[in-house]
């Protein structure tokens, strides 16, 4: 057997015909290989979309906290924010007013949303980000909404009362306003996604170059 | 591996490249799913040239260069084959129980709608029987419990239909109670029928379709089963409580329309799972992933993700 120079392939050659043919690898190894690769796909995959639901949902549930608030008391975003700063006595605190960590959560998620679309999705259009998270976040905002909907004619066909039980128009106006906010925040922490991206990059390569260093001290019996 | 730094890697591919010389007749094109050994990129889509020297049939990694060999010495070790037809034996099981599992669900679910659905209507007939002197209705006491039964020749002179819209109709009376139950059943079936249509890449539209129909079939089978065990529990009885006349007669059709939605589910989910795993993976993954799942594109005759 030979392994040619320049194909890098181990060839066989008959030495009665004279034909030539290549070694076969060992068919365990490269159907392992295959199956880690997509099993590496594939989790990539369930992680983008649990990351993807996560950030989405918990966005548009405090975004709804808020907006309940802001119904509520007849006020403005920007006062539920710092009312929810504000140091007060139990007394004066309703149980169910927002507080500092469902707004510093809701500050959190809207940011993380932009680094990681900014970060973990480099294929996608540059225009893309602007168009498909305000599309979810406004479909999940309106999920009571689509939910009575689609239960509306079902309800109607079997001769129920269609209760409506979506939010009002006026709360839905609300709504919009902080959905809208949190979008703004992402919109910012999207132009950061880039950085956040090569700086992991160059986290990952150091710590990849340290890895090698160590393993050939070793070989070397430094 | 290890020792062969990114530049070398792209040393040798553009070295391997412009070794692609003119000399090389372009034979094909690789239309499986191929990984090269190098690096791991699907190969998929490369052109299969002939190559000078030895007369081989081999592709290029268009990100590493490595060669790929596609003519081969067979693997003389029987251990391959084994572990293939353990693996084909294993991903068969994994099939045959998601599709009973499923089955299981349907006939579990239908039971219960059965239950649910005609619950009013019971309430009806057993007041309707209540005010008949003729309906022989009386109190008859069980081990531990008294019940109330009607004589079934009553129950077999009456005009079953009439008395269902005498109630107030099959949506009234029964569609109103099994609503939220039905638009569950679809939603799961919806889901069963995008995941069957990933799992059964190498069936197309039709003989998917098919297919599908068997995890029904198995529901099926079961309710025919318990609704003849309904039968022969009264075969011989006289008398019987109004629950178990109802459910005598309206079991079939409740069965029936659950199966077909279970189905319309099926079928809609099975036509968009490809469409909506492949849109996923297009959303998520970059190039370099996609491109190792490239059998989703495969199966349906498009032409697979490049990078």
């Amino acid at each position: 057997m030979q392994r040619d120079a320049a194909l890098g392939l181990p060839i066989v050659t008959c030495p009665e015909c004279g034909d030539h043919s290549v070694r076969r690898r060992a068919f365990l190894v490269t159907e392992w290989r295959t199956a880690m690769r997509r099993r590496y796909a594939i989790w990539t995959l369930i992680a983008q979309l649990v990351v993807f639901n996560s950030l989405l949902w918990t966005a548009v549930g405090l975004s709804w906290s808020i907006t309940e608030q802001m119904w509520t008391d007849r006020t403005t975003l920007v006062t539920v924010i710092t009312d929810a700063f504000q140091l007060e006595s139990s007394a004066g605190r309703h149980f169910s007013n927002v507080g500092p960590w469902h707004i510093a959560i809701w500050l959190i998620v809207s940011i993380t949303a932009g680094l990681w679309m900014g970060a973990a999705l480099p294929h996608w259009k540059r225009w893309a980000p602007y168009l498909v998270w305000p599309i979810a976040l406004a479909a999940a905002a309106s999920a009571p909404m689509i939910a009575w909907l689609i239960w509306w004619p079902l309800a109607t066909l079997a001769d129920r009362p269609p209760v409506y039980f979506g939010p009002t128009r006026g709360e839905s106006l609300v709504m919009a306003q902080v959905v809208m906010a949190s979008f703004a925040i992402t919109v910012v922490a999207l132009q950061a996604g880039p950085l956040v991206s090569n700086a992991w990059k160059r986290s990952r390569n150091r710590r990849w170059r340290k890895r090698l260093a160590r393993a050939r001290r070793a070989r070397s019996g430094e | 591996m290890s020792d062969v730094s990114p530049n070398d890697r792209a040393d040798a591919a553009a070295e391997s490249q412009s070794r692609a010389t003119q000399d090389e007749v372009r034979v094909s094109t690789i239309v499986g799913d191929r990984v090269c050994i190098g690096c791991g990129f699907n190969l998929t889509g490369q052109p299969v040239v002939k190559e000078s020297r030895y007369g081989l049939f081999i592709a290029r990694c268009p990100e590493c260069g490595a060669v790929a060999s596609l003519q081969e010495y067979p693997t003389l070790g029987k251990w391959a084959n084994r572990w293939a037809a353990m693996a084909a034996a294993l991903w068969l099981l994994v099939l045959a129980a998601g599709t009973f599992a499923f089955s299981m669900i349907l006939m579990g679910t239908s039971l219960a709608t059965v239950d649910e659905g005609l619950s009013d209507f019971v309430r009806w007939v057993h007041e309707r029987a209540e005010l008949d002197p003729e309906s022989g209705y009386q109190e008859q006491s069980m081990q531990f419990y008294t019940t109330d039964v009607v004589d079934i020749a009553w129950w077999g002179q009456q005009d079953h239909w009439a008395m269902l819209r005498e109630a107030g109709g099959f949506r009234r009376v029964i569609l109103s109670e099994v609503v939220g139950v039905w638009f569950a059943i679809l939603l799961g079936s919806l889901a069963f029928g995008v995941i069957a249509s990933v799992a059964l890449l190498h069936l197309r539209r039709w003989r998917l379709a098919f297919v599908l129909l068997l995890p029904i079939a198995i529901a099926t089978v079961f309710q025919i089963a318990i609704y003849t065990n309904f039968r022969a529990d009264m075969a011989f009885n006289t008398v019987a409580q109004p629950r178990e006349l109802v459910r005598l007669m309206l079991a079939p059709l409740i069965f029936a329309l659950t199966d077909g939605l279970a189905y319309f589910g099926v079928i809609v989910g099975s036509q968009f799972g490809r469409p909506v795993a492949r849109g996923l993976m297009r959303a998520f993954l970059p190039p370099r992933l996609r491109s190792s799942l490239a059998f989703l594109w495969l199966a349906d005759g498009k032409t697979p993700p490049k990078p």
